[in-house]
């Protein structure tokens, strides 16, 4: 409430013509008239020669264009950057096909060129709008704010003032050719001044929303990034789990049974020479190692796919909790099963984020909710421990979760200010 | 005999330790990586040496790589390679230049106590000891499998347990014939392979192993 006291609306506004953004919008908008015209202009000559002039002609112009418009769209993006503040990465072209007619494909065919140059053509009203709205709208908001220190100058050039021809402003048959009516221009300046910032931000808003749209990567292109390097992800993810259950059977399971057979050939030699109280000793021995390898094998499994997802992810969670030393509550509401993969992605994340909360956090009590929102799922993984964790650590063990939450189309946020508490989310399309 | 011992699991260290002790030879030294077995065997000068091949730091086949090091600083020493699976790469490593006294077995061989210990005991003397199922392998990568396809199915039993370094009387116990058969079998698959007839043991593995491309 306090935000909208009128007071405060009321400073604001008066402090925004001298706040550092409107300035720099002013400069924006300053140049946006010189760079429409020349994006407009060449635009206008490539059509005019294209027309005039043979195809042979006109395809070296249209590369010229082309060539331009792009140009153009880095200086735009440049612009935005240091004088909006608007981050719009630059788009990647489409690769070249070999050969003369990839080459020209790759020059001609390029949607990003042609997004550029369906930007330049708005941009030429918009610049114009922009250019008025902006630095036209300020100059004048300037001259009449200063306006009694003209009136006098100019009178004082024409002698005394009273040569019977009218010095001064004409408004209608009127002429502000008096103190008071000069004082008034001053105010309806400054009103003009108050007002610029909002002024000269509608054109601007447009802008900002066309940018990111024709200058940037198109949503396509983004969301094919997104899926390449997912899916890079995702195959060395693969390859590493793999690896790691290869390592846990060689040097696990499969060395204990080696070792298991060994004892048992030990036994079978002293049952042979009659030494019984031995080869029971050893018996007893390779019962119990027995009984440990089917133990390891079953924590092995479990790794690969926990059986007790196949009842659910609240039973697999509640197993989970269960097992985890610190305190654990557990709250699993949702409507419908989601996909097997995106189960067994949670429960995953939830069973890193249990240990990870165990081992570092110092917390006295874990709260796991999985709900869902909307067409996704949400995951909160709260602790009341000492807080820090962060996704950039050095050997963050989050880094890694959160490049397996990335594969499966999700993403990993982490809150977890110093002393706490923390909150690890993970938000997934179902 | 006198024995180094080097493996990286703790647990088949101390039971091999424990099987080859119980056998009546004397283990003077088991270690857990390729670094230690070079030193433990310049400072022992064993009989014998038995390794695994994957080990630290990069578990891939540092066993391998040290051994066939302390074979060609040591040539003749005898150097058995033990490992959870066969390679047939590593099969062709270890037995380039010299077969005599090397041995690689797969690692649940020492479940049968007598036969691994027979052959630590052959590798020691300067035979040789392949598992049959790096022979297997052999055969099935060789450059002249079709000669070898020529034999009767119980001459390539035979050659099989040749070039697992088996003496005429062992591979008639194990396929209970009498050895004259044994030495019948020997002389037919030499002239089906095309080889030079040779009477010593290991010779005998050698050619045989060379025909298969070893």
């Amino acid at each position: 409430m306090r935000k909208n006291h009128p007071v405060r609306i009321i400073r604001r506004a008066l402090r925004e013509p001298f706040a550092a953004r409107a300035w720099s919008e002013l400069a924006y908008s300053l140049l946006s008239l010189p760079l429409a015209l020349i994006g407009i202009v060449a635009a206008l000559l490539v059509t005019v020669f294209s027309l005039l002039s043979t195809g042979v002609v006109a395809i070296p112009l249209l590369f010229l264009f082309l060539g331009l418009a792009r140009g153009l769209g880095t200086l735009y993006r440049g612009l935005a950057r240091v004088l909006l503040h608007l981050d719009i990465p630059a788009p990647e072209r489409l690769r070249r096909a070999p050969g003369v007619l990839g080459w020209l494909l790759y020059q001609v065919a390029d949607p990003v060129s042609w997004r550029v140059a369906g930007y330049l053509t708005v941009r030429f009203p918009l610049g114009l709008l922009q250019f008025v709205l902006g630095f036209a709208w300020w100059t004048y908001g300037a001259i009449f704010a200063l306006y009694p220190t003209i009136w006098r100058f100019e009178a004082a050039g024409t002698g005394n003032g009273h040569s019977g021809r009218h010095i001064g402003l004409q408004l209608g048959d009127q002429y502000a050719d008096t103190w008071p009516r000069a004082l008034g221009v001053t105010a309806f300046g400054l009103l003009i001044l108050l007002a610029w910032p909002w002024v000269q931000r509608l054109p601007l808003a447009l802008d900002r929303w066309l940018m990111p749209r024709l200058l940037g990567p198109s949503e396509t292109s983004v969301r094919l990034a997104r899926v390449t390097e997912t899916r890079e992800l995702a195959v060395n993810e693969a390859a590493a789990a793999l690896r790691r259950i290869e390592r846990d059977l060689h040097d696990g399971a499969q060395a204990r049974l080696i070792a298991l057979g060994m004892r048992l050939s030990r036994a079978e030699a002293r049952l042979g020479t009659g030494d019984t109280e031995l080869a029971l000793a050893l018996v007893r021995e390779s019962r119990r190692e027995t009984r440990e390898i089917v133990q390891e094998l079953r924590e092995l499994v479990r790794g690969i796919h926990p059986p007790a997802l196949d009842s659910g992810l609240g039973p697999a969670l509640a197993t989970l909790a269960a097992r985890c030393p610190l305190p654990t509550s557990l709250r699993v509401e949702l409507p419908e099963r989601p996909a097997p993969a995106v189960e067994t992605m949670l429960y995953f994340a939830v069973a890193e984020l249990l240990t990870n909360a165990a081992k570092h956090s110092g917390a006295g009590r874990i709260a796991v909710t999985v709900l869902s929102a909307g067409d996704s799922l949400r995951l909160l993984v709260t602790d009341d421990g000492v807080g820090g964790a962060r996704l950039d650590g050095a050997g963050s063990g989050l880094r890694g979760l959160s490049e397996r939450v990335a594969i499966a189309d999700g993403e990993l946020r982490v809150d977890s200010p110093p002393g706490g508490p923390t909150t690890i989310g993970v938000e997934i399309r179902r | 005999m006198r024995v180094v011992v080097a493996e990286d699991t703790a647990i088949l260290r101390a039971g091999l330790v424990q099987l080859l002790e119980d056998e009546g030879h004397q283990v003077v030294a088991a270690v857990p990586d390729a670094a230690r077995l070079l030193s433990a065997v310049a400072e022992h000068r064993p009989d014998v040496v038995v390794a695994d091949i994957r080990m630290p730091p990069t578990h891939t086949d540092e066993g391998l790589r040290a051994a066939i090091e302390l074979r060609a600083a040591q040539p003749g020493l005898p150097v058995l390679i033990f490992s959870q699976y066969v390679e047939t790469q590593y099969a062709r490593r270890l037995l380039a230049g010299n077969s005599a006294g090397v041995g690689y077995l797969l690692k649940e061989r020492v479940m049968d106590t007598r036969d691994f210990v027979d052959a630590l005991e052959r590798v020691a003397a300067g035979g040789t000891a392949l598992d049959p199922e790096v022979v297997t392998q052999l055969v099935g990568a060789s450059p002249s499998r079709s000669t070898v396809d020529a034999l009767s199915p119980r001459e390539r039993e035979v050659l099989g347990l040749m070039a697992e370094g088996r003496s005429n009387g062992a591979i008639a116990q194990a396929l209970v014939v009498t050895e004259r058969a044994v030495e019948k079998h020997v002389a037919n698959i030499f002239v089906k392979l095309q080889l030079p007839v040779s009477a010593a043991d290991h010779r005998r593995v050698l050619a045989v192993l060379r025909h298969l491309g070893a």
